[in-house]
């Protein structure tokens, strides 16, 4: 007896360390594919207009719609008949999500650079100077872009790795870190306050006023200096101690810092030492933000990577920037960028399109006419005609009449991915 | 697997009516030490069967915390190999499905902003080994074995992955783990016979 149960206590031990556990892991992931930054500056040039496939933030200047298509570059439309919008050129940018452009000069991130280009013909564009790094945050899944190449594309990997599995099953109440990225793709209108300042949407990252861009992103305000527009230059950068920040509106001397857990004002009456002043908090949402002096709308939208589960419109007091109060929220399906002329307050709204309310009395703002037929998502708008970035392409709104708005014309996008 | 239930009750029905003196019926209660890849784990599994001439056929079910908790549903086969010796010692192998019943502390949390754990679904569960029956009196007596016991199971969940490029949407993926566990199983078990 005793024999046997050495033997069995013995071989017990000897064959355990034989044992090897083994899993076999099937997932997705995404492989950036290379480019040398020489190659990718190389490339900063007209290129023959062509649909659009992604369509990001826009600008609109004169008779032109300055288009960003996500991490590819920009289209220049033009609208001089809004009946009839004509790509005429596309500007190959590689990275581009952020534009602004100012008198001659367009200005976009290049992946982590910032690129001048003079658009004085805008068929015959030239860049003029890159501000090498200056946006280093940027981040692809996890990671920080390499500073001697470029991420130009993503492939889809799906595969399957085994390998021995020692550890213990056990997962204790914690959750997992998740990686949220800096993309930010929806918009608005905001007021220019420089001649020949292009009117930008209210998710912009770029801000134009007094000479100089103002630049968010992740936790930060950059400061450029454009005195010189054809060669600006970096001033300063501060830090945005709340983070989570998505957007900037330029107003007379004021920046209206848009984030996902609140609206922040800032004093730029000193162009090179913006100041905070005021901040209104809300639910975690992605949050656009506009004003017209003297109030703020802020749309905000849940679910996503913003998280949250709020879809309204708030619109709040900013007489005392010191202290914004909320006058009131108003319900809406699922917002995102928003736009004002005059009384008319322009709102996307999804997959219920484009929202026309009169906000002549902000307790009582009211939804006049209601364009449906796409998923709206970024709006300019001046007299009469709002230019909307949908997932299925720009559209053309004319609302001189706001009760009987309607789409005039639109140009369709071409998938690409 | 229906199908080999349905084999081993047909064989139960089939016996049982041509039942003679020498078919002996017997469950096993066992409780098992499982060492496996730095990790030791418990088992405890109830094997029921007959035997005839030495050769023994029978249904199991256990549970098994061994790294994802599980209940292994198997059928057995075991033989005699030292018939009519002091002390018997037989093989035997069983081959069934690993019924998934993780604890909740081991489904991983995925998500975000809402609380969401892995999936886990059922696999294959195998054990062969030999063992011997002390002390036996009346086909009844302690039973000690030795084994290898592999399951496996596969554990699901979707993750997002949050793109920095075009277009910009959360795609929506599947990640799959087939995990392979091996170990060496001791048991120690009291069979109970009756003829």
């Amino acid at each position: 007896m005793r024999k046997i149960v050495f033997s069995l206590m013995t071989a017990t031990l000897l064959l355990s360390g034989c044992m090897k556990d083994s899993v076999t892991e099937h997932y997705t992931f995404f492989r950036p594919v290379y480019q040398t930054k020489e190659s990718v500056r190389a490339n900063v040039k007209n290129d023959i207009a062509h649909s659009v496939s992604t369509p990001g933030k826009l600008v609109w200047k004169d008779d032109y719609i300055f288009l960003n298509d996500v991490d590819k570059g920009v289209h220049i439309i033009d609208i001089s008949n809004a009946a009839q919008p004509e790509i005429v050129s596309f500007i190959s940018i590689p990275g581009c999500v952020d534009l602004a452009v100012y008198g001659n000069y367009l200005y976009a991130d290049c992946y982590t650079d910032l690129v001048t280009i003079d658009i004085s013909d805008p068929l015959h564009v030239a860049a003029k100077q890159f501000l090498p790094g200056v946006f280093p945050y940027r981040v692809y899944n996890g990671f920080k872009a390499d500073t001697s190449r470029i991420i130009m594309d993503w492939v889809r990997v799906d595969t399957q790795v085994t390998r021995r599995f020692s550890d213990k099953l056990s997962f204790p109440d914690r959750w997992d870190s998740m990686v949220f990225n800096l993309a930010s793709s929806s918009s608005g209108s905001s007021q220019a306050s420089m001649a020949g300042v292009g009117l930008a949407g209210s998710t912009m990252r770029f801000a134009l006023m007094n000479q100089r861009m103002y630049t968010v992103s992740y936790s930060d305000l950059k400061l450029f200096n454009l005195t010189a527009a054809a060669s600006p230059f970096f001033v300063r950068s501060l830090a945005l101690a709340n983070g989570n920040i998505e957007t900037i509106f330029p107003y007379k001397d004021k920046l209206f810092i848009g984030s996902q857990t609140g609206m922040f004002i800032y004093d730029a009456s000193n162009p090179d030492q913006p100041s905070k002043l005021g901040q209104f908090t809300h639910v975690r949402s992605c949050d656009p933000v506009i004003t017209d002096g003297s109030h703020a709308y802020v749309t905000l939208r849940g679910g996503g990577f913003c998280g949250g589960n709020a879809n309204q419109l708030d619109v709040l007091d900013v007489n005392n920037l010191l202290s914004p109060q909320l006058i009131k929220s108003y319900p809406l399906h699922a917002p995102s960028g928003l736009s004002k002329d005059n009384q008319w307050l322009l709102i996307c709204d999804g997959t219920e399109g484009l929202k026309i309310f009169d906000a002549s009395n902000a307790s009582s703002v009211t939804l006049l006419k209601q364009v449906q037929g796409f998923e709206a998502n970024d709006v300019v708008a001046r007299n009469g005609l709002a230019v909307v970035t949908a997932k299925d392409g720009l559209h053309l709104i004319d609302y001189t009449s706001p009760a009987t708005a309607k789409e005039i014309s639109r140009i369709v996008i071409t998938p690409t991915r | 697997m229906k199908w080999t239930i349905l084999f081993i009750a047909a064989m139960v029905c089939n016996t049982q009516m041509h039942a003679q003196k020498k078919t002996i019926f017997y469950i096993i209660p066992q409780a098992g030490l499982l060492n496996g890849d730095q990790f030791v784990s418990a088992q405890a599994s109830l094997t029921g069967g007959m035997e005839i001439k030495g050769w023994g056929i029978g249904l199991g079910a256990a549970i098994d915390y061994y790294k994802v908790r599980s209940v292994p549903v198997f059928a057995d086969i075991r033989k005699n190999i030292t018939a009519g010796t002091a002390t018997p010692v037989f093989v035997y192998a069983s081959l069934g499905m690993n019924i998934a019943a993780a604890l909740e502390s081991q489904r991983r949390h995925v998500g975000g902003w809402v609380e969401q754990r892995s999936n886990f679904e059922h696999g294959l569960y195998a054990e062969g080994g030999i063992g011997c029956l002390l002390w036996n009196t009346h086909n009844t007596g302690l039973v000690l074995s030795l084994g290898y016991t592999p399951k496996t199971i596969t554990e699901k969940y979707t993750e997002n992955i949050y793109t920095d490029f075009p277009p910009y949407t959360p795609i929506i993926t599947e990640r799959k783990l087939n995990y392979t566990f091996n170990r060496v199983v001791l048991k120690i078990g009291v069979r109970i016979g009756r003829k």
